[in-house]
């Protein structure tokens, strides 16, 4: 079973991409790169979607000081960390040719940025060396003020300086649907690899902990 | 022709190795535990 969803998974993803290099419309002026987009946003709302398992998966460990909460959290900020990371990649890249440099210190990019780097603290903070249910309780505080930056980064760019950039958020609604049911489908598969994902680190970290007789 | 093809392939292979190598880590993590 568990194999079979992960071949599911990657039959998905494989079929996404054939989608998005082949069957995609060029779009003028931008042409390739507006295909990045069917990478980025996809990669940023699991991301997102992450970040709100850590917040979650936090609250419930609060309640609950159930260690199988504070895996679910620590699963979901590294995939959440991954998937933002390589969202602060792919957007600069695009950026290039299209705005002509890399990065601008604009709402969006900021507030991504940090969290980021908050979620690369949360990290540090999981390495200090103190012990299992410690680490578990300050991870479940930080992951859950954390996740209060998304609503700001989802809001940013109505709320500072709107006439910037025009971001995938406001465009992709008023696309056609040669560009939105591609852009939909890849949502999908990358939510369904962010879910696969979560599922493999679990069950590595369940694995850790009870070499280390926490379960 | 191809436009920005660069670009696109850059964004692609960045995304997909690394989520490959972080893969391949987890699956050995796996396997050794």
């Amino acid at each position: 079973m568990n194999l079979s969803l992960f071949i599911l998974s990657a039959i998905i993803m494989i079929c996404n991409i054939i989608w998005i290099v082949f069957f995609t419309p060029m779009v003028p002026d931008q042409e390739w790169a507006q295909k990045i987009f069917y990478l980025h946003v996809p990669l940023a709302w699991s991301g997102f979607l992450s970040y709100f398992f850590v917040m979650l998966s936090g609250l419930l460990y609060l309640y609950s000081r159930n260690l199988k909460y504070d895996r679910i959290g620590h699963a979901a900020a590294e995939i959440g960390t991954i998937f933002t990371g390589l969202v602060l990649v792919t957007g600069p890249i695009w950026a290039t040719p299209i705005w002509g440099k890399p990065w601008i210190w604009e709402p969006r990019l900021i507030t991504t940025l940090v969290l980021f780097i908050i979620y690369a603290g949360y990290f540090i903070l999981r390495n200090i060396g103190i012990y299992r249910q410690r680490v578990a309780l300050i991870s479940a505080i930080v992951g859950i003020i954390a996740f209060l930056d998304i609503p700001i980064i989802f809001l940013s760019v109505e709320f500072w300086a709107a006439e910037i950039q025009s971001h995938p958020q406001v465009e992709m609604n008023k696309q056609p649907s040669g560009i939105l049911t591609p852009f939909l489908f890849s949502l999908f598969a990358f939510t369904n690899l962010m879910l696969a994902m979560l599922y493999l680190k679990l069950k590595v970290l369940y694995l850790e902990d009870r070499e280390q007789n926490y379960v | 022709m191809y436009n920005y093809l660069e670009y696109f392939v850059a964004a692609f292979m960045a995304v997909f190795i690394v989520l490959l190598v972080w893969f391949v880590l987890n699956v050995k993590k796996l396997r050794n535990l």
